[in-house]
């Protein structure tokens, strides 16, 4: 019931503006056709219609005014569809004023034209002459009809008053008048008569006529009598012989000629009318100017109305359209728009409502997909964080995009710092890099889809082998999305199979060797003790040479299997906190008494404090010197140095114990497998020494390198991890 | 209920002759004054003084018809600033010209009764010195005072007219109210 309350009032609210004007103009154009017809029939609501016409234009310009005001605060607000709705009302405005303005124009020319053509100077001139016909001929018959009452005047000369009524009626239609009547004393009638009942009563002459009666002696006109004005001959004349005093009045009327009258009747009115036409030109010619005036400025103005109107209801939807643009643009899609209809703007309306929904549920589908693809990035991050194998993306361009924490850990460089990158930025801050990047590199440059190599990458003095894998990175659409690369670092597996390899060789050698070695020398000492001295000399020598040459072998054997045996041993170190400067020495005290080698030692100043199995540490040093010890045998004077000195890397506190000596220095391709056993440059090691010294040196959890010297020599320098508390040494001192 | 509609038209032709009217030039002295009146045994005896335009008086010798209102109102005694009409007539009376006559016409519409006129001026003085026989009806009984006002009713003139007559002050012809006591009264 509201709903169709408002809907009414709504109704009423477009509709009775326009019905009011139109009744306005449409009285403005009845108004307008009555002034041209000369009618007063509409003349009492000329002020009316004026008063309302001025109103309506105050109230079109308050409206426009308003309207306009609006529209601009709109604009200076860049309110969507403001500018779209001032274009649209130029534009109406162009195209309705022009025609408007140009037909006001044309009207106004028409009808002044037109109305300046009603006068035409020969029909004025032909009404005017036909005027003064009838005036003329009005004239004759005033002349005749005096002369009629003159002579009806001196009949009734003297006639008593009682014969005067009779003598009057006698008369009337002798003389043909309409009336007859003669006046006595104070405007009294002696007698009168009259052939038109509508003269019964007859008018005294006024004060004009009788002052005109005794100028002349006569008063004579033709004048309109009667309600319709019939143009009748009034002559008066005093009746002869009386007396002033009480004079007597004879007045006649007399009609026009019956053929005549009509005739001289319309040519008065066609006359007149013409003279009242002319006379009314000017004020027509207004009259229509205002008119039409006032119906152009509420015509143009309620177009105006109506075009701002027409306007907005055009851009409102296109307002309310960008505003949802914008918000879907904010990626707000709860702006639905209202169908405005069914033509085109609502078809708009409606596939933008369809977009609007469409696009919601892609944004849903794309931020779900979103979180799955954040959700698989994160869980393969995760994997990538856990593989122990390095992972190196890069793009197409080498450019980096992914690293792994391995790939830090292997290679100790930050890959992080290199996100975004082109990967020789790494290479030119990372030199030692190299023989892993540019294999990479060239691979991506050449475009191959899969590659595998190993590499060997040298940093900080150590050796490392890596397998470095790589493989084309295509999406499921088929894009190129670049080349990941894998690298694994076989230093330590290839050490720990070598380790396992020959720990198994040692533990086979000490069981399937050695049992074996001692019958043997047994029997070589048995077959001494029997047979020389029994034998001839030249036999006895021989088989003193054979069996000397078989226990020394068999001796040397052992030495062979048990230095396998240490080799295989299990690690069973016994650390226990020890002073390794007092270490050191009484071990090179062992040495000090050898003349052909001189001894250097190089102690840091105090004595690092760290745990370690005593014993194996004297094998270290035993290997490590003897080593030097036979790797310049031809030297005139050996110099072996021994140093200490405390460091600190990652964050921990390292001892470096270094042996250097200034023979030969290392063999050419000195690498990793140098201390892996029965890998040697001498004629009679057996190869385990460094590879002893490795692996005791790995037991305490520390490093053993291999370097040569700049002045000469070969520099050998065991990196141990001290302990926590520095003054550990001094209290076991 | 006359007076009202002639009180509205006022008002709604207001903005129209605030904006055009002024156009036509001051108004100068009135052109229609009454200088006395009289209402003595049904006859109403007025003196009046008017000075009709060039307009006027050409619109009249080209045939436009001018009719005059007037208003004659008897009012009782006042009480407490108020008083109420007694009696009320309205009278209208003609003017027009007869080119074939050349004869100016007055003439009360109400009774018929016409004068004619061989020159403008003697109409004219006739207007200034009327003397109308009220109707029977007219019973002032009891009346304190009078009022009168006389005015040239536009709406009667020719529809061409009608709005220059409304634009243009000397078409505006009205007297205004004249009152006066009953002879009788008091």
């Amino acid at each position: 019931m509201a709903g169709s309350g408002r809907r009414l009032i709504r109704l009423a609210r477009r509709t009775l503006p326009a019905l009011a004007i139109f009744v306005l103009l449409a009285g403005a154009l009845a108004l307008a056709s009555d002034a041209a017809s000369g009618s007063t029939r509409l003349g009492r609501f000329y002020p009316w219609l004026l008063g309302f016409s001025a109103l309506a234009l105050v109230a079109l310009v308050v409206v426009i005014g308003q309207r306009v005001a609006r529209l601009v605060a709109e604009l200076r607000q860049q309110t969507p569809g403001a500018r779209l709705t001032r274009r649209m009302l130029l534009m109406l405005i162009t195209l309705a004023v022009p025609p408007v303005l140009v037909v006001y124009g044309f009207s106004l020319f028409f009808l002044n034209a037109t109305i300046d053509n009603w006068f035409n100077v020969r029909l004025e001139q032909a009404l005017g002459d036909a005027l003064e016909v009838g005036r003329v001929y009005v004239d004759e018959r005033l002349v005749a009809a005096q002369d009629k009452v003159k002579a009806l005047a001196a009949e009734l000369a003297g006639v008593p008053e009682t014969e005067l009524q009779n003598r009057i009626d006698a008369a009337l239609d002798a003389q043909g008048s309409t009336q007859l009547t003669v006046f006595g004393d104070n405007r009294t009638v002696l007698a009168t008569a009259s052939s038109d009942p509508r003269f019964l009563s007859p008018d005294y002459p006024d004060a004009a006529a009788l002052l005109q009666l005794q100028n002349n002696g006569r008063y004579a006109v033709a004048e309109p009598v009667g309600a319709n004005a019939q143009t009748k001959l009034r002559v008066v004349m005093p009746l002869p012989g009386a007396v002033p005093a009480t004079p007597r009045l004879l007045q006649a009327l007399f009609p026009l000629s019956p053929a005549i009258e009509p005739l001289t009747g319309e040519i008065e009115k066609a006359s007149f009318d013409f003279q009242r036409l002319k006379f009314l030109r000017d004020s027509l010619k207004l009259t229509f100017t205002l008119v039409l005036t006032f119906v152009l400025l509420l015509s143009a103005l309620f177009a105006l109305l109506m075009a701002f109107g027409v306007a907005r209801r055009l851009t409102a939807p296109i307002g309310r359209l960008a505003t949802a643009t914008r918000a879907v643009g904010a990626g707000r899609y709860d702006t639905p728009l209202p169908i405005a209809g069914d033509d085109e703007l609502g078809f708009l309306l409606a596939s933008f409502n369809q977009m609007q929904r469409e696009l919601e549920l892609a944004d849903a589908r794309a931020r779900h997909g979103a979180q799955e693809i954040e959700g698989q990035r994160s869980y393969l991050k995760a994997v990538l964080e856990r593989l122990t194998t390095g992972v190196l993306a890069l793009d197409r361009d080498g450019v980096l995009r992914t690293a792994n924490h391995a790939a830090d850990t292997i290679l100790q460089v930050p890959w992080t710092r290199y996100i975004g990158r082109h990967l020789s930025a790494a290479r030119a801050e990372h030199p030692a890099l190299a023989p892993l990047i540019d294999p990479i590199l060239t691979h991506v440059r050449e475009g191959l889809r899969e590659w595998r190599e190993e590499v060997v990458v040298e940093q900080n003095g150590e050796r490392r082998v890596l397998t470095l894998r790589g493989a084309e990175l295509s999406s499921a659409a088929g894009d190129d999305a670049g080349v990941v690369a894998v690298f694994d670092d076989l230093t330590l597996l290839n050490s720990a199979q070598r380790e396992a390899a020959w720990a198994e060789v040692a533990r086979r050698l000490a069981h399937e060797v050695k049992n074996p070695l001692t019958p043997i020398q047994l029997a070589a000492e048995r077959l001494r003790r029997r047979f020389i001295g029994r034998l001839p000399p030249e036999e006895t020598e021989l088989l003193d040479r054979a069996t000397h040459t078989i226990v020394s072998q068999v001796e040397a054997l052992k030495a062979m299997v048990n230095a396998f045996g240490d080799y295989a041993r299990p690690p069973q170190i016994e650390a226990r906190p020890l002073a390794l400067h007092a270490l050191v020495g009484e071990v090179l005290d062992l040495y000090e008494n050898d003349q052909r080698i001189q001894l250097v030692r190089n102690f840091a100043l105090r004595d690092p404090a760290l745990r370690a199995d005593a014993g194996r540490l004297r094998q270290l040093l035993h290997n490590l010197l003897k080593n030097s010890l036979e790797a310049m045998p031809g030297e005139r004077k050996p110099c072996i140095e021994v140093a200490t000195r405390e460091i600190v890397d990652g964050g921990r506190l390292w001892v470096e114990l270094s042996i250097a000596d200034n023979g030969p220095g290392l063999p050419a391709g000195f690498d990793e497998r140098w201390f892996e056993p029965y890998t040697t440059s001498k004629q009679r090691g057996t190869g385990l020494g460094l590879a002893v010294a490795k692996k005791i040196v790995e037991e305490h959890g520390g490093s053993l390198r291999a370097e040569n010297r700049l002045g000469g020599g070969a520099l050998f320098t065991v990196r141990l991890p001290c302990d926590a508390d520095p003054t550990l040494a001094a209290r076991t001192a | 209920m006359v007076s009202s509609m002639r009180c509205w038209k006022k008002i709604l032709s207001a903005p129209a002759l605030a904006a055009l009217v002024a156009c036509a030039g001051p108004a100068g002295t009135a052109p229609l004054r009454i200088d006395s009146a009289n209402v003595a045994q049904g006859v109403l005896t007025t003196r009046l003084q008017w000075h009709p335009g060039d307009a006027v008086l050409d619109a009249l010798d080209h045939g436009i018809v001018l009719d005059f209102v007037l208003d004659l109102r008897a009012y009782g005694p006042a009480r407490l600033g108020w008083r109420s009409t007694l009696a009320r007539s309205e009278r209208h009376v003609q003017l027009r010209y007869f080119p074939l006559s050349r004869r100016y016409q007055l003439r009360d519409l109400d009774r018929g009764d016409m004068r004619t006129f061989g020159a403008r001026s003697l109409l004219v003085a006739a207007v200034e010195d009327l003397r109308l026989t009220l109707p029977g009806s007219w019973n002032p009984d009891g009346a304190a005072s009078y009022a009168l006002s006389i005015e040239l009713d536009r709406d009667r003139l020719p529809g061409a007219l009608r709005l220059p007559a409304l634009l243009r002050a000397e078409w505006h012809l009205s007297s205004g109210d004249y009152s006066w006591p009953a002879a009788d009264a008091g």
